[in-house]
């Protein structure tokens, strides 16, 4: 379910700080973003790593047949959509365990793209290539939309009264619930947000990073994604900033890597996880962290 | 009891159903590919054989996510904490080399328990004392453990003589015994088998398996108690841990017998659909391992013949998985509504 990081077609370069490293932190970022917003109203999708997987194969699916990134980006988006649905039918709608929802899903997820991927063009052994969003001075349009996103969940979840709905549901559903106000469809309404941002991350891996699908080509990153949102202290802000550190440690040991260092590779590969763990260890679950998170609401 | 083996038929039934389908959609044909499987899982002695080598580490993961599950604690960690056992194992191993067989064994699977005890017991005392959820704290230990496995194949456990990053070989009296020489069907599956069991056991008859289901579902009888609801939580999580560190060892010691990357192949993670469809107490534990133990031997055996491979089994547990939350989500509501009324 996890693995090492993939390599990308476009190479990184020797300069540390650049937009290829904004580039790299896109999939991940965005998807920690939507994993905010999800996670402000109470819901923890522990599927997030099968949706990114399956959003990045159906992106690779519809570009490789219509030529155009765009098609795919939008394909791997609906299918995440689709997958965020229907996992909120079961975690929010019947109430069943979210985690147990979101394991079912990954498995479906990583199960379903590794079999069809195999039967279809991976059988082959070929690596089947497909076309990047165009760019313009090297920034494309999903990397201009985490900027807009990032502001528009900063100015939505703070100052909206949507935001304010979501925040409550979050902390204290069963006042929501005793003003007369569907905590579900708040729920579903910030999951499918959540859904919609990590289509657009999974995506990307295909249309903006990669140009090519690969096997489990999410490679954890929902995983972290999760994690993030803790590290982050559920800020939009922080959680962006946080998978900006996340890209900057993994283009260190790039360039670790080519230089021939003495670090070992996987010591550096351990320290974004170490370092979410040491901040969980110092701040707790801390006044931040949404008091009714994964927990189904019954009324 | 005629429920019991009700309910057992039935989800038999509605697994072969979902396998049919699976392979129908995936393209395949159903009879044959089914009959390959069959072929692949239980039609020869290797075929057995293979069947419960895949069961052994679902049965110990199974039970570990069980034993952690009623104290109400979502063990995703389970991968990390096999991971650990392997690794803790062959430290043990490196250290000391020149043990006899049998000693070094024992000492192996110690120290491989006691690994991956140690490793739940980390995200249980951050859950207990700090309030970090344990889901997300045993997600992060899991990639602290797949590097720490990579560091110490490159680094310290690496087989100098060996230019691949793999772990000296253990000699052949320091591993799980195998009944003959047909088969690597070995010791540790009765091993497993027996601890799972006895795991089950515990849960369900014991004054601890009554405490630790209090934990999970009503920890306000045991605050009454004066018994602290996080500690047998705590408890809860390092047994788990110590199943799955156990799982490892055995891997370890009896089919693998070095480590290197790709030491896990999912098992802590395969084990949460084991343990779920095995029922709330475990009952249908060992059958539930055992069929999926019987799809990976079958699948493994089916990707010889067609492209169809051991992903196809994710997908059947997964659509498993949620036939059962879905079943149980209506079983539920229904008692609410009774209630209610």
């Amino acid at each position: 379910m996890v693995g090492a990081g993939q390599c990308g077609r476009r190479e990184r370069g020797q300069h540390v700080i650049s937009i290829d490293l904004l580039i790299f932190s896109v999939p991940l970022a965005l998807a920690a973003l939507g994993e905010a917003m999800g996670q402000r109203s109470g819901v923890m999708n522990i599927g997030l790593e099968g949706q990114l997987l399956l959003a990045a194969f159906f992106a690779f699916l519809a570009t490789s047949s219509s030529g155009n990134p765009v098609v795919g980006l939008a394909a791997g988006t609906l299918a995440a959509l689709i997958y965020g649905a229907f996992l909120a039918y079961f975690s929010i709608g019947l109430g069943c365990d979210a985690a147990l929802v979101g394991t079912a899903g990954n498995l479906l997820s990583m199960g379903a793209t590794s079999t069809i991927f195999r039967m279809g063009a991976g059988g082959s052994g070929a690596l089947v290539s497909v076309p990047l969003l165009p760019r313009w001075h090297g920034i494309d349009a999903v990397l201009a939309f985490l900027v807009f996103a990032l502001g528009a969940c900063v100015y939505l979840l703070n100052k909206s009264q949507w935001g304010l709905f979501v925040r409550a549901v979050g902390d204290a559903p069963e006042s929501v619930h005793s003003a007369g106000i569907s905590v579900s469809k708040i729920r579903f309404g910030a999951t499918l947000v959540a859904s919609l941002f990590a289509g657009l991350g999974g995506a990307y891996l295909v249309v903006g990073i990669s140009g090519s699908f690969t096997d489990n080509m999410s490679s954890g990153r929902g995983f972290v994604a999760l994690a993030l949102v803790a590290f982050g202290r559920w800020k939009p802000v922080w959680v962006v900033l946080g998978c900006l550190l996340i890209g900057f440690f993994e283009s260190l040991r790039f360039g670790f890597q080519s230089q021939g260092s003495s670090v070992p590779y996987p010591v550096l590969a351990a320290l974004p996880y170490v370092a979410a763990l040491a901040v969980l260890v110092f701040a707790g679950r801390g006044r931040s962290c949404p008091a009714a998170l994964a927990q189904p609401f019954r009324p | 009891m005629k429920d019991k083996v009700k309910g057992v038929l039935a989800a038999g039934v509605v697994l072969a159903l979902i396998t049919a389908v699976t392979l129908a959609v995936a393209g395949l044909p159903v009879a044959k590919s089914i009959a390959w499987m069959l072929t692949g899982s239980l039609a020869s002695e290797l075929a057995w054989a293979r069947t419960l080598n895949q069961m052994t580490p679902l049965a110990l993961c199974g039970a570990a996510i069980l034993t952690a599950k009623r104290a109400g604690m979502f063990n995703i960690g389970a991968e990390g904490q096999f991971i650990t056992g392997g690794i803790a194992g062959a430290t043990v191993f490196h250290l000391l080399p020149r043990l006899p067989g049998p000693v070094l064994l024992i000492l192996i699977i110690t120290a491989s328990v006691v690994g991956g005890a140690a490793f739940a017991w980390l995200p249980a005392w951050l859950f207990a004392r700090r309030g970090v959820l344990v889901v997300i704290s045993t997600i992060l230990l899991n990639f602290v453990a797949i590097n720490a496995l990579n560091l110490a194949t490159h680094t310290v456990l690496k087989d100098k003589s060996n230019p691949l990053p793999l772990t000296a070989h253990l000699p052949k009296d320091a591993m799980i015994p195998t009944f003959n020489d047909r088969t690597d069907l070995h010791a540790g599956t009765i091993v497993a088998i027996t601890t799972t069991i006895a795991t089950v056991v515990i849960l369900r008859r014991s004054r601890w398996g009554l405490l630790s289901k209090a934990a999970g579902e009503n920890p306000k009888v045991l605050r009454a108690l004066r018994i602290s609801p996080t500690k047998i939580q705590m408890q809860a999580m390092v047994a788990s841990g110590a199943l799955c560190g156990l799982a490892g060892g055995v891997e370890y010691t009896a089919l693998a017998g070095q480590l290197g990357e790709s030491f896990s192949q999912n098992w802590g993670f395969l084990g949460i659909p084991v343990a779920l469809l095995g029922g709330a107490n475990g009952e249908g534990i060992l059958l539930s391992a055992f069929a999926f133990g019987a799809l990976f031997a079958g699948t493994n055996h089916l990707s010889r013949f067609t492209q169809g491979g051991t992903s196809l089994v994710y997908v059947i547990q997964a659509v498993m998985l949620f036939v059962v939350l879905a079943w149980s989500a209506r079983g539920s509501a229904a008692a609410a509504n009774e209630a209610s009324t």
